[in-house]
């Protein structure tokens, strides 16, 4: 008993980490998107070969992780329905293992979560990331005359960040997360403030959604299972490695279906997209303060500018429309030319 | 012949490694005496698991070989010859190329969903239903939204349905002088062709909805859940991601689709790949479908709110409370008659969504018919290619009139 339940504990813990895997892609996907909205739409919007075969691969690499794991749980368990023995207990026992390491997953994450420093470390390494991310998107944009904006040197936005990592978190960071902000940087340091704030919300919420995901996976290997049994039972063979991965597929988006019909769930997961939402927010600000400063225009210069330009263009459409109507009225009514002045009138 | 000789030798090779694998699984689970219990791995004797893997590998080899070949234009989506006839900011307007003599004197203007382009429609040759209507003597307008960057964020359904479409209509009218033309309205365009139908019945001849979402609150549907329809803006705040993001990016709204059956829609089929891989018309078919699918415009984000909101979320298009512009949409002004297709396993629009139409609708000629398929299986199954086009093309053709 005690070794199956090792057993148990190490697949547990594989699958876990493969679940977690699968959080991280989703996660990976959205930074993405972020990513995606700095440069060309349709371009990236188009992928070619190389992007479905990259997907396939992962994939493929990804699920036959999880076959091998889960046809070895289906060996453990196996022999004790044939047995006649207490697979229900068994089964039970293997999910309680499962989710034990949500558990830990969760206390782990929640600890770091309550360490603001290493969470403000976190989040400035984030932040250079995005910095980059930016940085890289206007070179390629702007080309030499970014360059010289940069000082042709790597990218500022580093510079500003380890600036006011230095500043913020090593000198002074307990006391301005206190006070009111001073000084020429204050609207900076409120913003820097604000979308720490932010991120922090997000980090705390995208845990909150990875554990949901990890505990409906655990939900629907638990269905696989059941089914895997009453198959079994019924004396009904699952006859090839494709009718195990149907099955399996059928069943675990059952379970997820019905999963994120809750409202709780859907609350989850709503809370993980407006915070990152928000911090999208958050993070356009910090932007705009810094594309100021260097003289820029601004996001929200730009989309005052499609407004107005979106507005004309709707108001010369609607001119032109009834210009149209009026010369076709004219065309269908020629107005009667005016008889020249008789001898008389004159 | 040496790439033979050199394909031979490495499925020898990967039969040695399986039989040996297989061995050693063998050995090990005869050894805890479980064989004759174990499921399905040892119901197949080593000799048929290792035939099967053979078999999978010479696929995979074809496979590799097949894309090795192919290039991007090897998956052009849209084959039927067409001619643009009509443009506005992004908007295109086709016009395909009619192959009877005299074809239907009222034309049919195709009007598509925003969230994947249009081109579903005239996926390939053999699955095309713009060439099977053709063929059935129809004159067919597509209208292709475009790709909505930045600075059509703006742009709201008052200028797509009063805007665009309505232009459209107006183009086709003049072009064939009549006062009449048909609409066939898919899946949100069939949402957008109802509303065109309510507020202009005087330019619609005869409208078709295919696929098309009508009653937006089916309590068991998902898009209706993820929209946020229970919940509000706690499970979907419209107005911060709008504000947020600006224009709707495709790949967030395929990521959304692709959630719904994650490990069917994500994960089975690309594990189903290597079983088709190996034939170059199934594998250029797979890869079409691929392409169509991830080939998603942004959504211009007004718009994106304004039908998020008020169809999904407040489920006005019913109650009549849904203002297009300055124009309200009301159901029971769409009199004229009205052929209603929905798909009987659609995930996505779920057919009490469609067939709730007739309850809405003023017109006293309305059919209504389904086919046993999903949403995309009324564009590309083989059965639905074969029986689809006829049904629309003798239901106009008996309402020409």
């Amino acid at each position: 008993m005690e070794k199956e339940t090792n057993s148990w504990s190490g697949m547990a813990d594989q699958l876990m980490k493969t679940w977690t895997e699968v959080g991280t892609q989703a996660w990976k996907s959205w930074f993405d998107l972020m990513g995606l909205a700095a440069r060309n739409p349709i371009a990236d919007t188009k992928p070619g070969m190389e992007s479905i075969n990259q997907r396939f691969v992962e994939n493929q690499e990804l699920l036959l992780r999880l076959l091998k794991l889960s046809f070895n749980t289906w060996q453990d368990i196996f022999p004790k329905v044939e047995s006649g023995e207490d697979w229900q207990y068994s089964l039970k026992n293997y999910t309680e293992q499962l989710r034990s390491q949500v558990d830990d997953f969760s206390k782990g994450t929640l600890k770091v979560n309550q360490n603001a420093a290493e969470l403000w470390q976190l989040y400035i390494k984030e932040m250079q990331k995005f910095s980059q991310l930016w940085a890289n998107a206007l070179g390629a944009s702007m080309g030499p005359l970014s360059q010289a904006a940069v000082t042709r040197t790597s990218q500022p936005w580093i510079e500003l960040n380890n600036l006011y990592w230095n500043l913020l978190y090593e000198e002074t960071f307990g006391s301005l997360m206190q006070i009111p902000l001073l000084g020429p940087t204050r609207e900076f340091n409120n913003k820097l403030l604000g979308a720490f704030d932010g991120w922090t919300k997000l980090y705390r919420a995208s845990i909150d959604y990875q554990i949901l995901l990890a505990d409906i996976q655990a939900q629907s290997f638990e269905e696989l299972m059941r089914e895997l049994i009453s198959l079994a039972e019924k004396g009904e063979k699952v006859k090839d490695w494709r009718q195990f991965q149907e099955l399996w597929g059928r069943t675990a988006d059952e379970v997820f279906e019905k999963a994120f019909c809750s409202e709780e769930n859907l609350k989850v997961r709503g809370r993980f997209l407006n915070a990152l939402n928000n911090y999208r927010l958050d993070q356009q600000e910090l932007v705009e303060v810094w594309m100021k400063t260097m003289n820029m225009p601004l996001r929200s210069e730009v989309d005052e500018v499609h407004k107005s330009i979106y507005e004309l263009r709707k108001e010369v459409k609607n001119l032109k429309k009834t210009l149209a109507k009026y010369e076709a009225q004219a065309q269908a009514n020629p107005p009667t030319p005016e008889k020249p002045p008789t001898d008389e009138q004159q | 012949m040496k790439l033979k000789r050199k394909q031979t030798h490495q499925l020898q090779k990967s039969r040695q490694q399986m039989n040996s694998s297989n061995q050693e699984l063998d050995s090990t689970v005869v050894g805890r005496k479980h064989k004759a219990m174990l499921p399905f791995l040892m119901q197949m004797r080593l000799e048929d698991a290792s035939d099967e893997y053979t078999e999978l590998t010479k696929k995979v080899f074809k496979g590799i070989e097949n894309l090795s070949r192919l290039r991007e234009e090897d998956i052009e989506i849209g084959s039927t010859p067409r001619e643009v006839v009509y443009r506005e900011d992004k908007l295109i307007l086709y016009r395909f190329q009619p192959i009877v003599e005299q074809p239907l004197s009222i034309p049919v203007l195709i009007v598509y969903a925003l969230v994947n382009r249009p081109f579903m429609v005239d996926l390939q040759e053999d699955r095309s239903l713009v060439a099977n209507l053709l063929k059935l003597g129809l004159d067919i307008y597509l209208i292709d939204w475009g790709y909505p960057t930045r600075a059509d964020r703006w742009l709201t359904l008052d200028d797509y349905i009063n805007g665009y479409i309505n232009n459209c209509v107006d183009f086709i009218r003049t072009k064939h002088g009549l006062d009449k033309i048909n609409l066939l309205g898919i899946c949100q365009g069939g949402t957008f062709s109802l509303c065109y139908s309510a507020i202009y019945p005087e330019k619609v001849k005869n409208l078709i909805v295919m696929v098309t979402p009508v009653d937006f609150q089916i309590s068991d549907a998902l898009l209706y859940m993820r929209g946020g329809c229970t919940v509000g803006a706690e499970a979907l705040d419209i107005d911060l991601m709008v504000n947020s993001l600006g224009n709707i990016p495709g790949d967030f709204l395929n990521f959304e689709f692709l959630m719904l059956k994650p490990r069917q829609l994500g994960i089975q089929k690309y594990l189903d790949f290597p079983e088709i891989m190996h034939s170059e018309d199934k594998l250029l078919n797979f890869l079409r479908m691929e392409k169509w699918i991830f080939d998603s415009p942004d959504q211009a984000g007004e718009a994106y709110r304004q039908f998020l909101k008020d169809f999904y979320q407040a489920n006005k298009l019913i109650k009549g409370e849904v203002m297009i512009g300055d124009k309200q949409v009301n159901l029971g002004n769409v009199c004229m008659p009205i052929l209603n297709l929905y798909a009987e396993k659609d995930h996505l629009v779920p057919p009490k969504s469609s067939i709730a139409l007739e309850k809405y609708v003023g017109t006293n000629d309305y059919t209504v018919l389904s086919f046993p398929v999903g949403h995309i299986g009324m564009y590309v199954s083989g059965k639905v290619q074969r029986d689809l086009p006829p049904v629309i093309a003798n239901w106009l053709n008996a309402r020409a009139d």
